[in-house]
């Protein structure tokens, strides 16, 4: 892997495997799914944020002709599941009490959507309002009430952590700052809904489609809270409409039906309309940090010293991992000699968290970047050096163990202040245009714990075509299409005859998920393991033909040939043929991968080197800044990418410009409210706004090649960096535009309006109390 | 209540018996199996369940079933010839315009009702005729690009 040579697949923008039937309507979503005597189902919801549930009568709906049944929390078995032994503490459905706004508490299952409404009118659920926790401060209170009823505090999980000397990076430094941020709780905003189907066949062995962005997650989660062993069930994914980290775990709707399909012995689907999703479903964990940067007058950090609190709903969910990226996100992009963090994550009774795109880095560099920027102006040094100043470079080890192997990102950074014509810009600056810089850092899958790792099955078919079936899942980011563009290099045969096979929990050896930009790196090397399997295979069944030892035997071009003597060979085909035909041998290709050499993270202590193939961006947003109204525009943004060796150059543009948008939303506007009981506000599109084509900039994007000694091809994971450094890239802008410096997410025209006026008032009454200024003060 | 309707969706007519308060996205997906128009929001925000009427785009889950008889409804089943893609199609395909696809079919007939109008559009009124439409995946660019490039197709340019 370590040598490179010429490729004919990998490397090169390839059509999508699943971009024809995505385009003609004929992809199959969970919700395109029916079965024949197929009921729907239709979840009740908690009118309140946090009550005991007294009682639940559903005699009535049980009567009403065409419902075939009603279940609540009571009829699963009580076995609370989590990502970690020590955060087991979500049931399927509430059984004692309810702990945030639009909680499903029961369920029906009826011939028709609208007999299923019926139905659940006719349910009577007595509940007893208990105090509600909005806020990590609420839920800090000595007297707080406890959200969640199988932990003894609201603080879900903490990480803290020391390295190097932070006591004396502090002392040494020539400039320290201190600053507070904060971001607010946004959802997760991929279009489909949640959707499942699930039946139960004659033995009772369970089979569930459903939206499931980690099937395996979901199918081991399930298992458990249903008390079944994993052989009782089996887990099909259909395509996935978007999931961004927000259809990880298994949710009430995926419960729901299987407990339905269970009680009627029907199968049942049951299908979100998109206001149940914005209420009460995944959202990005609420945020307050505060942030010390100590620097030496040359502009080099000294020592960073963090603490920051995530509020992320009643249930733990992957929220543990979230506040040790936090922390150790900080490490990166820059150059960190010590550092010191403590996170906590607390429990409150707004919607669960789990993350969202490009996970709490996000967060972290978002804090990170800007302080660093905020140092550099008082310091005197320009926002682009005093990044490049600090940028991680090849071989970094940074304080708590991440190792870099390999860093384009001052070639980023060199690249993206040119293409957005920062040193121009300086020189000519036009009134409320600014441009924001930015620098963020991702690893490619990191090292958790549990079952870990990744694995792929190709199977040869006699025509000489190949079936890719891998436990990574496809959710609209190119899994598939990466890794059968990895076979087709490998195996020496045209693209055209990889196939992609089915994410299915009985012929697909699963995997932990698709989060973290993992997918590239772990299942793409398994995909090369594999088709070197089948090689193997293949060759010790054609070398004695050719005259050659196994070994000697190579695939290139469509052909099978010896090495030294490419003349002695046979076409693909033919080889395959000879194996099925003479031989009898249907060959199947078997390759897993799994970074076992790098560490198991301890969250809590945070030390360890927990992913290899850091990929790095750097990312130039030019903007403009109504002094009227505030309102922002976002004109052009540049972003250029170290992914190590792009797989398919064109997908991951789409990748980098994704991650970038989704995240001016979160930046300027998005915002899950709630009222002071805990009641969802704006739960539909129409009042919660995404991006639209008209509020995102003209993107561009240039991949900076550095070659990952560990990737596939040298590929890193990618995709997710844009998400982490758009924030900052943005908040940097308005300040360079206005000189107003927000730091509390999203950044309205209403917070830029009543600085800017303040700035007014001030300067009328002849105050000079306002002292930092945009470079257009300056002017 | 029931009614009896004859709906034309892609050219071809059905003689159907639906109740009068069903939408046509239900009726196309449950009633006709055409699930290529897809369903998320339900109240008009989000744009997935695009089609054309009488060649103008229309949210599917506002316009009633019995409201669409005489109508000619197009769906995106109904774009392609056979195995021949519209050029609309094509550009989406090629300019990797598609990641989860879940907002795909929406996007493309509401490009193709902005086309049939402007034939030769600018970059910014691409944006603002899928300004309806939303995509969490792909930051539009490439979306964007698409509907350019099939606009110079459909002119012959390319």
């Amino acid at each position: 892997m370590s040598m490179k040579k010429e490729l004919k697949v990998v490397g090169k923008s390839v059509e999508r495997t699943d971009a024809r039937p995505k385009v003609t309507g004929k992809a199959r979503y969970a919700a395109d799914l029916v079965a024949p005597g197929m009921l729907y189902g239709k979840l009740l919801r908690s009118p309140f944020a946090h009550a005991k549930i007294v009682s639940i009568d559903t005699s009535k709906a049980k009567a009403l002709p065409g419902v075939l049944g009603v279940i609540t929390g009571r009829d699963f078995p009580g076995v609370p599941f989590g990502t970690r032994p020590d955060t087991r503490d979500t049931l399927p459905m509430p059984i004692t009490k309810v702990h945030h706004f639009g909680e499903g508490v029961a369920a029906v299952a009826a011939v028709d959507e609208d007999t299923a409404e019926e139905a659940l009118d006719l349910i009577k659920v007595e509940y007893e309002e208990l105090p509600v926790v909005l806020t990590a401060e609420d839920a800090l209170k000595p007297d707080a009430p406890l959200v969640n009823e199988f932990m003894k505090s609201n603080i879900c999980y903490t990480s803290d952590f020391l390295f190097g000397d932070v006591e004396k990076g502090f002392k040494e430094a020539d400039y320290v700052r201190e600053e507070t941020f904060s971001s607010q709780r946004v959802t997760v905003g991929f279009v489909e809904p949640h959707a499942c189907l699930a039946e139960v066949d004659n033995s009772g062995r369970i089979l569930l489609q459903g939206s499931k962005q980690s099937p395996y997650i979901t199918w081991r989660h399930m298992c458990r809270a249903l008390d079944i062993p994993l052989s009782d069930m089996r887990i099909v994914n259909p395509f996935v409409g978007g999931a961004f980290s927000g259809k990880h775990d298994p949710m009430d709707v995926d419960f729901a039906a299987v407990k339905l399909a269970q009680v009627t012995g029907r199968p049942v689907k049951i299908v979100l309309n998109y206001d149940e999703v914005l209420a009460a479903y995944r959202q990005r964990n609420a945020m307050n940090a505060t942030i010390r940067l100590g620097l030496k007058k040359d502009g080099r950090i000294s020592a960073l010293y963090a603490e920051n609190i995530l509020e992320g709903g009643p249930i733990s969910g992957i929220g543990p991992f979230n506040i040790y990226y936090f922390g150790a996100f900080l490490n990166i992009p820059y150059k960190i000699p010590a550092i010191e963090y403590h996170g906590k994550l607390v429990y409150g009774n707004r919607a669960p968290c789990g993350t969202v795109r490009g996970q709490e880095i996000v967060l972290a560099q978002f804090c990170l970047d800007s302080i660093l920027h905020m140092a550099g102006e008082d310091l005197g040094i320009d926002p682009v050096d005093i990044r490049r100043i600090n940028a991680v470079t090849d071989n970094w080890t940074c304080a708590n163990g991440i190792k870099c192997d390999v860093s384009g990102l001052p070639e980023c950074i060199d690249k993206m202040a040119a293409k957005i014509g920062w040193k121009e810009s300086r020189v000519n600056k036009s009134v409320g245009r600014g441009i924001g810089f930015s620098c963020a850092s991702h690893p490619s899958g990191p090292r958790l714990g549990g079952h870990f790792g990744s694995a792929v099955v190709i199977k040869l078919m006699e025509e000489g075509k190949v079936i890719v079936t891998h436990g990574g899942t496809e959710i609209g980011q190119g899994a598939n299409t990466v890794f059968c563009q990895m076979a087709a290099e490998e195996l020496g045969i045209p693209y055209e005859d990889v196939m992609q096979g089915a994410s299915d929990s009985d012929t697909t050896i699963f995997d932990s998920g698709m989060f973290g930009d993992r997918c590239t790196y772990w299942d793409g090397n398994a995909t090369i393991a594999a088709a070197r399997d089948l090689k193997k295979q293949l060759a010790e069944i054609i070398a004695p033909e050719l005259k050659a030892m196994p070994e000697e035997i190579e695939f290139a071009d469509y052909r099978v040939f010896v090495r030294d003597n490419p003349e002695r060979g046979m076409d693909f085909q033919r080889a395959v043929r000879r194996a099925y035909y003479e031989k009898g041998a249907p060959l199947y290709g078997r390759g897993y991968w799994a970074a076992t050499d790098i560490d198991l993270v301890d969250w809590k202590t945070g030390k360890g080197n927990l992913a290899h193939g850091l990929d790095f961006i750097a990312t130039g947003i030019e903007l403009e800044v109504d002094r009227q109204t505030g309102k922002v525009s976002l004109l052009r943004c540049v972003h250029g990418d170290d992914a190590g060796q792009p797989i398919n150059p064109a997908m991951l543009e789409g990748q980098v410009n994704g991650g970038s948008a989704h995240m001016t939303g979160h930046c300027l506007w998005e915002e899950s409210l709630y009222d002071e009981k805990g009641r969802a506000l704006n739960y539909t599109w129409r009042d919660y706004k995404q991006p639209t084509a008209v509020d995102v900039p003209e993107y561009f994007v240039e991949h900076v090649h550095t070659y990952d000694p560990y990737g596939p091809f040298g590929a890193k994971g990618a995709g997710e960096a844009s998400s982490c450094s758009t924030l900052a890239a943005i908040a940097n802008g308005i300040y360079d535009a206005v000189g107003v410096r927000i730091k509390d997410l999203p950044i309205t025209p209403e917070k830029i309006l009543a600085t800017l006026n303040e700035r007014k008032r001030d300067e009328q009454g002849g105050s000079t109390g306002f002292a930092s200024g945009g470079a257009d003060e300056a002017q | 209540m029931k009614r009896d309707i004859t709906l034309k969706v892609n050219g071809i007519k059905y003689n159907l018996n639906i109740e009068t308060h069903r939408t046509l996205v239900e009726v196309l997906r449950e009633t006709l199996g055409l699930t290529g128009t897809k369903k998320s929001c339900n109240e008009g925000e989000c744009g997935t369940c695009t089609v054309l009427i009488d060649n103008k785009p229309a949210a599917s889950c506002l316009v009633l079933a019995v409201e669409a008889q005489g109508r000619e409804i197009i769906t995106i089943e109904g774009l392609a010839e056979g195995t021949k893609l519209h050029p609309l199609q094509e550009a989406f395909v090629k300019h990797m315009a598609i990641q989860c696809g879940f907002c795909t079919p929406g996007m493309v007939m509401a490009a193709k009702a902005f086309l049939d109008e402007n034939p030769s559009p600018t970059a910014a009124e691409i944006r603002k005729a899928i300004s309806g439409n939303l995509c969490r995946c792909t930051g539009y660019q490439q979306i964007v690009d698409a509907v350019m490039a099939a606009s110079a197709a459909l002119r012959g340019e390319a």
